[in-house]
């Protein structure tokens, strides 16, 4: 296989949710990107918008009444989609960080059976080589005094230190991915960045790619190499880090952009916002989902989805008409 | 009191007694939730708090209403002495400070209708008629933002950012001075937080409003507050008028709160967030002199034997650090 063949190519994804009396929730509606080995992809949309079921239907493992109908999603020249069995594949390969520490581990079991079991199911080692793993793979995400850790409960560990030690569970069997669900939501601002810190550290060590999942602009700007913006399941605009955020041409991504007030050197009057509600899941307009909510839409754009365009190389905006400078 | 001051809280303490199993005996043990904690809010002023969680900030803003009892201290509020007035005259107070929640979705009763949940501290304080009521309602809701179709539903009906709305319209019926705020933005979505945002500093100047406002998002409390409190283990370790505060934060732990929040301006001009080491310390057994010092860069001897107080460092603006000027 080349070299610049990508790590993971989803294509055309779509996972929907049958609710019964005909009902259909299209969480993800034909979803596509790529990420090459070693990268940080950031999905980045409000809630709703189906960047966590994205992440789901590349592990496969959607809840009921969720269903992956469509696409293609194809990790390391492999077709996950039609796998028989992801069992060598997911936690062992690519493996998943959740949003909420508290509920992340079993708090029945030690925070070494729960270690020792994941790496010793997927690298088959004896529990004295799995020990040594785990205590490397938490040393590595800075868990102090790993040792004596791994006899611990989950209830003596902060959510900080939780949210670091699923780190530690994502890297122990050397995965080539981690997808990480909004990893730090639930943190304080000073917990977010040791855990951001960690995140790019271990990758820095072990060249791991990363998607990572977030409703904050902030965080995706810090960390990411290419950003994918959701809306109502499909997406709005993606390309580098630094075409999205110098020259968005999405109005949505203008927006989010915009609505969050300056830290660094204070915003004055009004936010510029915007306007309206989210969509309506089960009820979405027929044409592009933002339509309702932008002041660029005309009738065009309540009639027919635009589809993904590119503005500039490696720059793609579903949008009739993409904000210009 | 200064006619001008709304609220004051003097040496605030709230503290926790609490029990732990040791050998044999339970042992009892304090947790000092807030700590010495002094502040004036001014009227139309809005006064924000910000801290990680666990700093006390929640337990601080809902003891001034006494929905949890101090310890100590003494806290002046429209003229009257909360700590010591009967209880009518508390909820004449109550009535005049409200609260407005952070989560909307668990703050609204899910069997209550909007008009409902708006009537009950009406109902509560036998204000008006059934018929005035509504005429109230009907006009606080279309000052949030809501129209009288919302009136008959149930909060499930509503978006996130409509049931914050409702949240605020319910504190604002009773046309209180004074919003104690707890987090008032951060369960809502990005879009949905700007126009919430927005709202708040309409009402101010429209109600002629006070705010109390507790936050962990610091751009927020940027951009609504003119004075700017940050808290630590049940202790403010800095206070000072927004401008100064963020343009100059002089505590450590102000600093690194600062230098820790990762944003679009900070990416784009290059600049890495740094992270500060250690986590809050349990509150059970807070560090010895400065609460700050076993993550503090700085820390020298004294910092573990002596805690600091706070210090005046310009125009209303004070630290509690040994080392501010360094």
């Amino acid at each position: 296989m080349p070299d610049n063949a990508p790590l993971l190519k989803v294509d055309g994804l779509k996972t929907y949710f049958f609710l019964g009396g005909g009902r259909i929730l299209r969480a993800v509606d034909g979803v596509s990107f790529r990420v090459d080995r070693g990268k940080t992809l950031g999905i980045v949309g409000e809630s709703g918008s189906g960047k966590s079921v994205t992440a789901r239907s590349i592990m496969r493992i959607v809840e009921r009444p969720g269903r992956i109908v469509a696409g293609k999603v194809v990790f390391d020249g492999i077709d996950l989609l039609s796998l028989p069995d992801m069992g060598p594949i997911r936690g062992k390969r690519i493996s998943m960080v959740f949003q909420d520490p508290g509920t992340a581990l079993d708090p029945l079991f030690t925070v070494g059976d729960q270690f020792l079991e994941t790496i010793r199911v997927n690298l088959k080692l004896q529990v004295g080589e799995a020990r040594r793993r785990a205590i490397e793979a938490m040393a590595a995400v800075g868990v102090p005094d790993p040792s004596s850790a791994l006899d611990q409960y989950p209830m003596d560990f902060s959510a900080g230190m939780i949210q670091r030690l699923m780190i530690g569970l994502a890297i122990s069997c050397f995965p080539d991915l981690i997808l990480a669900d909004e990893p730090t939501t639930t943190l304080g601002v000073t917990i977010q960045a040791q855990i951001l810190e960690t995140l790019a550290g271990i990758q820095n060590k072990f060249g791991m790619a990363i998607i990572l999942i977030t409703h904050d602009f902030g965080v995706i700007s810090e960390m990411a190499d290419d950003i994918y913006v959701m809306y109502a399941g499909t997406c709005m605009e993606y390309g580098s880090k630094a075409a999205l955020l110098l020259r968005p041409r999405h109005p949505y991504t203008l927006g989010l952009i915009n609505s969050v007030p300056s830290i660094v050197s204070g915003t004055v009057g009004r936010l510029r916002t915007i306007p309206g509600f989210p969509p309506d899941m089960l009820n979405l307009p027929q044409g592009c989902p933002f339509s309702p909510r932008c002041e660029r839409a005309t009738q065009e754009c309540s009639a027919s989805k635009p589809t993904m365009t590119e503005v500039d190389s490696g720059h793609w905006v579903a949008c009739y008409y993409p904000v210009q400078d | 009191m200064d006619p001008q001051i709304l609220l004051e809280a003097t040496d605030l303490r709230v503290h926790f007694e609490a029990r732990k199993r040791g050998f044999l005996l339970k042992v009892p043990y304090t947790i000092r939730a807030v700590d010495g904690v002094s502040f004036d809010l001014e009227a139309g002023q809005a006064f924000g708090i910000v801290g990680e969680s666990g700093s006390g900030k929640t337990v601080l803003l809902r003891s001034l209403i006494r929905l949890i009892e101090p310890t100590s201290g003494q806290i002046h509020a429209l003229g009257e002495n909360v700590l010591e007035c009967p209880p009518k005259v508390l909820r004449h107070l109550r009535r005049h400070i409200q609260l407005v929640f952070q989560n909307p979705s668990t703050a609204l009763h899910p069997r209550m209708t909007v008009e409902q949940a708006c009537a009950e501290p009406l109902i509560i304080h036998g204000i008006g008629d059934r018929e005035s009521r509504r005429q109230r309602i009907v006009e606080t809701l279309e000052i949030v933002g809501l129209s009288t179709d919302h009136m008959k539903r149930y909060s499930h009906e509503l978006s996130g950012g409509q049931r914050q709305r409702v949240g605020i319209a319910r504190a604002l019926v009773l046309q209180p001075d004074i919003l104690l705020c707890d987090e008032p933005v951060s369960a809502l979505d990005v879009s949905i937080r700007a126009q919430v945002l927005n709202l708040f500093q309409d009402l101010k100047s429209r109600l002629d409003l006070t705010y109390l406002i507790i936050a962990h998002d610091l751009s927020a409390v940027r951009y609504l507050c003119q004075e700017v409190a940050v808290m630590y283990l049940g202790r403010f370790v800095e206070i000072g008028p927004t401008e100064s505060l963020y343009k100059s934060p002089k505590h450590p732990y102000t600093q690194a709160l600062l230098a820790s929040v990762p944003t679009i301006e900070k990416s784009l001009s290059g600049t890495k967030i740094s992270s500060l080491p250690g986590d809050i310390p349990d509150s059970r057994r807070p560090p010895s002199g400065c609460p700050f010092h076993p993550r503090c860069p700085y820390r020298a001897d004294i910092c573990v034997s002596t805690r600091p107080d706070l210090e005046a460092v310009a125009e209303g603006h004070s630290v509690a650090c040994h080392f501010w000027e360094r």
